[in-house]
């Protein structure tokens, strides 16, 4: 080994030795300000409610929501809306990706299929989901089917734009290159397009992922039996507002835990894109 | 031991540009010749047609009018028989050290798995990065990325390397070095070399011929023997022979007075 490889080679080890010590601080000190915002934000919303700030006066306390939370908890169909709206998620997000990134890619590789398909696409990709509901309750044969379309436009878009934008951005010098050294359009496609394009559908993913969350309420309102969206709107419709509540928050934590899933398999997927 | 292949010849090579109300004329019925396992230096005032030059003979594009053949047979297209390094790395960023270079023997077939990757370790070994084979590209130096790019082309034993001023950009001291690993690759196995740079000093000390070009439209001004013992070393820099040829060079470059830099416009 070399002076120059040596000298990079020891500032390396001693650069990312001390990254990792300040990074287990730092995650510390993040958790704790998070849990702290959490907490606050409830204590807030208590003493809110309590003295009446005009806003919050129709709003149940924290108290309460904890109380109806409680009595959710017990209840083994929580559990059972919690399964469902994740298998309806799943199943509409999953369609996205397994129709958007190989369409994306497609469309960011050659540019006539891309003339031909982006006018219809951008004139579909702003009719939000929503707005879909009537149309696909007509079309499609089962409540359940009409859930999973609309959850589906919600991350499909998304995707799509992404991917689309991903394949676009790659530099031609990597083409040249691959091409240079003998390899054949299958082979770009494969081990040049397929992996540049993968931190933009990464963010797709991640984005599309939270947007199926969003529509969720609506589209379980379609089939009016059950999911977490439902549990909300039923609680709407029965007046129980803590209850509310507590559906409106599991959404919330759903989301969460689906956008942290989502990262973590995108980043390990591309450990070329990680920092040490 | 010069290779029997190897033998480039660009003759009468025009190369005109679409531009604003008219055509740009780059390479003007430019003509030069390459002896196989040969280093060529071209040098000529920045802005002039030198990487236009190489991107037709790399198959990138096409000449205007004029005929560039390698070996008898005229260029179509790129190819691995005739590889550029760039001056920006060109590295596949998702692909280890290892598979970057390891990629153009796999992409074409030559050579099962295991004998590719142990021959791209032998070659990492020479460009001294031993041990950064499952780094990735953007954890290594500027200096590093570039030797890894020499690998990259050196085992797909291209009869001709064009080197787009590999090593503009880097310090100093990166910047000898990588003269030395290039130097002993090319002394230990010749092949056809030309090698674009704007350093004077570089383009003596490493060539066995020098190309100084003219302003655009770019044909080649002068071609001077560089006669001075392979391996180059050095301590060759500070030689007698060395200062003839580098002032022969200078005045070629400049002119006498310098008339070629005060017309340029």
């Amino acid at each position: 080994m070399n002076a120059d490889a040596i000298g990079s080679a020891i500032g390396r080890r001693t650069r990312s030795a001390s990254a990792r010590t300040s990074w287990a601080t730092l995650t510390n000190v993040h958790a704790l300000r998070g849990v702290a915002g959490v907490v606050g934000f409830i204590v807030l919303w208590q003493l809110g409610v309590l003295f009446h700030v005009p806003v919050l006066a129709k709003v149940p306390t924290p108290v309460d929501v904890a109380g109806a939370g409680w009595h959710v908890l017990h209840d083994p169909r929580y559990y059972v809306d919690w399964l469902i709206s994740f298998k309806r998620v799943f199943i509409g997000f999953v369609l996205a990706q397994v129709i958007g990134v190989p369409l994306g890619l497609f469309m960011g590789w050659k540019a006539a299929f891309r003339y031909l398909t982006f006018p219809v696409l951008e004139v579909l990709r702003p009719i939000p989901p929503l707005a879909w509901v009537p149309l696909s309750i007509l079309f499609w044969p089962t409540p359940e089917s009409s859930i999973v379309f609309v959850l589906f436009l919600g991350a499909f878009f998304t995707v799509l734009i992404n991917t689309v934008a991903g394949v676009r951005a790659i530099d031609e010098r990597y083409v040249r290159a691959a091409i240079s050294l003998g390899a054949t359009p299958a082979t770009v496609f494969r081990r040049i397009i397929l992996p540049g394009a993968l931190p933009a559908i990464g963010t797709g993913m991640a984005i599309g992922i939270g947007i199926t969350w969003e529509v969720l309420v609506a589209a379980e309102i379609i089939a009016g039996r059950n999911g977490l969206g439902y549990l909300t709107w039923e609680a709407y419709v029965a007046g129980a507002v803590p209850t509310i509540i507590v559906g409106m928050v599991s959404i919330g934590i759903a989301g969460y835990l689906s956008s942290l899933l989502i990262r973590s398999v995108v980043a390990r997927a591309m450990p070329w894109t990680r920092r040490t | 031991m010069k290779p029997a292949l190897g033998r480039l010849a660009v003759s009468r090579v025009s190369k005109a540009f679409e531009d604003r109300g008219g055509a740009a004329l780059v390479l003007d019925h430019c003509s030069l010749e390459l002896e196989p396992g040969t280093l060529t230096v071209m040098v000529g005032p920045s802005g002039c047609g030198k990487t236009t030059l190489i991107n037709l003979i790399a198959g990138y594009e096409r000449p205007t009018s004029g005929e560039i053949l390698l070996d008898g047979r005229p260029v179509n297209g790129p190819g691995a028989d005739r590889l550029v390094v760039f001056q920006e790395t060109a590295l596949f960023p998702w692909m280890s050290v290892l598979d970057n270079i390891a990629f153009g023997p796999l992409a074409r077939g030559t050579g099962a798995r295991t004998e590719v990757l142990e021959r791209a370790r032998t070659l990492l070994g020479k460009v001294g990065l031993r041990g950064f084979a499952d780094r990735y590209p953007r954890q290594l130096s500027g200096g590093m990325q570039r030797r890894v790019e020499l690998a990259r082309a050196i085992i797909n034993e291209p009869t001709l390397m064009l080197m787009d001023e590999p090593f503009r950009g880097l310090d100093a001291m990166t910047r000898e070095l990588m003269q030395e690993h290039y130097l002993r690759l090319f002394e230990e196995r010749p092949r056809t070399n030309l090698f674009v740079t704007s350093e004077l000093k570089e383009a003596v000390f490493l060539g066995d011929r020098l190309l100084v070009m003219t302003q655009k439209p770019t044909r080649v001004l002068r071609a001077i023997d560089i006669d001075l013992p392979r391996p180059r070393e050095f301590h060759m820099l500070t030689s007698a022979r060395f200062r003839e040829i580098y002032e022969e060079a200078l005045v070629a470059l400049h002119g006498d007075g310098g008339p070629t830099l005060v017309r340029s416009s």
